[in-house]
């Protein structure tokens, strides 16, 4: 039979495998991560909200992007505490800050301020960097981060000249906490944690 | 452990796997980053039924459902607007012209859907069948007929006459990122 004249197809097939998944693009995988991030993990529906679950179905049609910006403004701009807590009626993330240690899971973490702003990049003087970086400036992706209609579920409307905590992972500042205004506590508090 | 941290435990564990099976199955990167993000935000949506284990096939259901989604959408676009794109897409390298994937490409969709998942994905017959939505042996039945084939074609070295048809016919956005080195 034909099938015996040629090595197994599927053996072919695995020898020619186009992608590997140990060798994904790293910044792929973030923008999916902030993606994620901004239009679930962020979601501050409560899921057994039957309308608003016809409401997202309807949005998803229309980009993960608009869903966000819908969701967030419709509902306010939610804010968060000095020490990362979320506020009553904000959103919740699926992997909050739940305080310094949270930081350890991030690539990096520093104590930047704001330069630049264009678009959802932001470019940081870093002031004291706790891990993951070197760098005396570094420029980010803030997702949801920037602007004045669209301000992200747990994270700071960030502005030039103002001082924050950040953290994330490749080339994107967390919200849900891991960015947040500098407070000299916690940033003492990140400065054990990283070390 | 609730919704959250359900959802999140599944994709740490599970977002290479998805982005890879994606990245085997669309035409550019951007494209899969797409699905790939559309399919966790369905998985949200549906994280009542995200199985507690092996929540793999599940997962990549959905996307296989994701990315039927996409292409039927470009397929409403204007055959102008899909060649522009499809004249946009980088150049495939030499390895374009690898027979086994000249090879899958010239067998019909449901066959080259379940070797792509036993051989790239690495599924089970089981998982395989969870994700096409038919039984082991329904798998076994298939495999056996995509086995034979796929070793006729790559016997007559049909592959080596690409398809240049629809969006379907369209090849995955390999060798753009993620790709194997020799």
């Amino acid at each position: 039979m034909n099938e015996h004249l040629v090595p197994d197809p599927l053996d072919v097939l695995r020898a020619s495998d186009p992608v590997d998944p140990d060798r994904l693009s790293s910044a792929s995988l973030a923008r999916i991560r902030a993606r994620v991030m901004e239009d679930v993990m962020t979601d501050p529906v409560a899921r057994q909200a039957a309308p608003r679950r016809f409401l997202r179905l309807g949005l998803a049609a229309g980009g993960v992007a608009a869903l966000a910006l819908v969701l967030i403004v419709s509902r306010g701009v939610p804010s968060l505490g000095p020490g990362g807590g979320v506020g009553p009626g904000s959103a919740s993330c699926v992997a909050p800050y739940s305080g310094p240690a949270s930081i350890v899971a991030r690539t990096f973490a520093f104590d930047g301020t704001v330069t630049a702003i264009d678009g959802e990049t932001v470019s940081f003087t870093v002031n004291q960097a706790y891990r993951g970086t070197t760098a005396s400036s570094i420029s980010l992706n803030a997702l949801g981060m920037t602007g004045n209609a669209i301000t992200s579920a747990g994270g700071p409307n960030l502005r030039i000249g103002e001082r924050y905590l950040v953290a994330g992972d490749d080339h994107f500042a967390w919200a849900c906490g891991y960015t947040q205004s500098y407070d000299a506590a916690v940033a003492a508090t990140w400065a054990a944690a990283a070390h | 452990m609730d919704d959250r941290q359900r959802f999140h435990a599944a994709f740490e564990a599970h977002q290479r796997r998805v982005l890879a099976y994606v990245l085997r199955r669309v035409a550019s990167a951007p494209d899969a980053e797409d699905a790939a993000a559309d399919t966790w935000v369905v998985a949200w949506r549906r994280v009542d039924r995200l199985p507690d284990s092996d929540a793999l096939p599940w997962l990549l259901a959905i996307a296989r459902r994701v990315i039927a989604n996409q292409r039927r959408g470009r397929e409403r676009q204007s055959r102008l607007t899909i060649r522009l794109q499809r004249e946009s897409r980088p150049p495939l390298g030499p390895d374009s012209e690898n027979p086994a994937l000249d090879t899958l490409e010239s067998l019909p969709a449901d066959d080259r859907e379940l070797l792509r998942l036993l051989a790239w994905d690495g599924l089970t017959h089981v998982e395989a069948g969870a994700v096409l939505g038919i039984s082991p042996n329904a798998v076994a039945i298939r495999l056996h007929r995509a086995r034979k084939r796929f070793a006729e074609a790559f016997a007559k070295g049909s592959g080596s006459s690409r398809t240049s048809g629809g969006v379907e016919d369209q090849k995955p956005g390999r060798r753009l990122f993620g790709a194997k080195r020799p």
